[in-house]
């Protein structure tokens, strides 16, 4: 693997950054939850165009450095890494923007009430992506960036009780 | 009538003499000396069998030494090998019964675990019983509205 100056593309982001690390991870999210997608994009039979012009297609409203960054991984054959890419570009941002990435898994789209007080709890130093999972079938689960998970879902607590109930 | 005659009682008599003296003179010697041989003989066969005796006696005596000697020592073997074959008559008879025990006490155990399996098994099947039943209650009722409410009351 051919590896990516992440000190660099900060650099080069510059205040687009955060929009940078979103648009990374929402094509992580892209490419691992449409396995048409993926496997498109991991198949190297396929022409790089055609992979790019399929970006361009997926994430019309992207920003130019999203576009050049994809370019980059698609030219040098990294799609299958993206995860990494994504994860150490996040923590990169975090640790230069003295900031947090934590996950919330909701199982259907939270209010934007709701994810008020989710903000108001965490601080602003904190910044969420915001997972669906209608599987964990109500409440929520907080992931934080250092590993810490919260699991406060139904999901959850019903797993608690079934093993509560098998001992 | 009975008449005593003299010259004849005299040449009798020196007839008899004459006799004695040529007995005493060359018949009595060899016949002494015949007779000293054979008591000799007699007398040396008399020891002798007297020795053979008393070495015959010895041998007997030290033959039945021998004799209470060995009856002792079978005696003694016979009772050594009879305790043997009854120790290990019974140690045979401790370890068999170590070995019953242990075949219980193993079957005891591996009925113990078999039902401690079952339960746990029955317990898991009953959970995921309760849980797909719960699931499949709250997914049908839970609105968006408990959903707020649980998220919140979570936050707090």
């Amino acid at each position: 693997m051919k590896e990516i100056d992440f000190e660099k593309l900060f650099e080069l982001s510059g205040v687009g950054a955060l929009a940078l690390e979103e648009e990374l991870y929402g094509f992580k999210k892209a490419i691992t939850s449409n396995y048409e997608l993926g496997d498109f994009l991991y198949d190297l039979r396929q022409s790089k165009e055609a992979k790019k012009k399929i970006v361009t297609d997926v994430f019309p409203g992207a920003s130019k450095m999203f576009h050049d960054v994809i370019s980059l991984i698609i030219d040098e054959e990294l799609c299958r890494n993206i995860s990494e890419i994504s994860r150490s570009f996040g923590a990169l941002v975090a640790n230069k923007k003295k900031i947090r990435f934590d996950e919330l898994v909701f199982s259907e789209k939270p209010t934007d009430e709701l994810l008020g007080k989710f903000k108001k709890i965490a601080g602003e130093r904190v910044r969420f992506k915001i997972e669906i999972d209608p599987s964990i079938m109500g409440g929520f689960i907080w992931k934080t960036m250092d590993g810490r998970i919260m699991d406060a879902s139904i999901a959850g607590r019903l797993s608690q009780m079934k093993e509560e109930i098998a001992v | 009538m009975f008449e005593l005659e003299t010259g004849l009682i005299f040449w009798n008599t020196v007839s008899f003499g004459i006799l004695v003296f040529i007995m005493y003179k060359w018949g009595l010697p060899p016949i002494l000396a015949m007779l000293s041989l054979r008591q000799k003989t007699i007398s040396d066969s008399m020891s002798y069998a007297e020795a053979n005796q008393k070495k015959s006696e010895e041998l007997l005596f030290e033959y039945k030494k021998k004799l209470g000697e060995a009856s002792e020592s079978a005696s003694r073997m016979l009772k050594s090998s009879k305790s043997e074959a009854e120790r290990a008559r019974l140690d045979m008879l401790k370890q068999a019964e170590v070995q019953a025990d242990q075949i219980i006490e193993g079957a005891r155990q591996d009925l113990k675990s078999e039902k401690e399996k079952i339960i746990k098994e029955a317990k898991k099947e009953i959970a995921d019983l309760v849980v797909a039943a719960a699931s499949m209650v709250i997914g049908r009722t839970l609105s968006a509205e408990d959903n707020k409410k649980i998220i919140e009351e979570a936050l707090q």
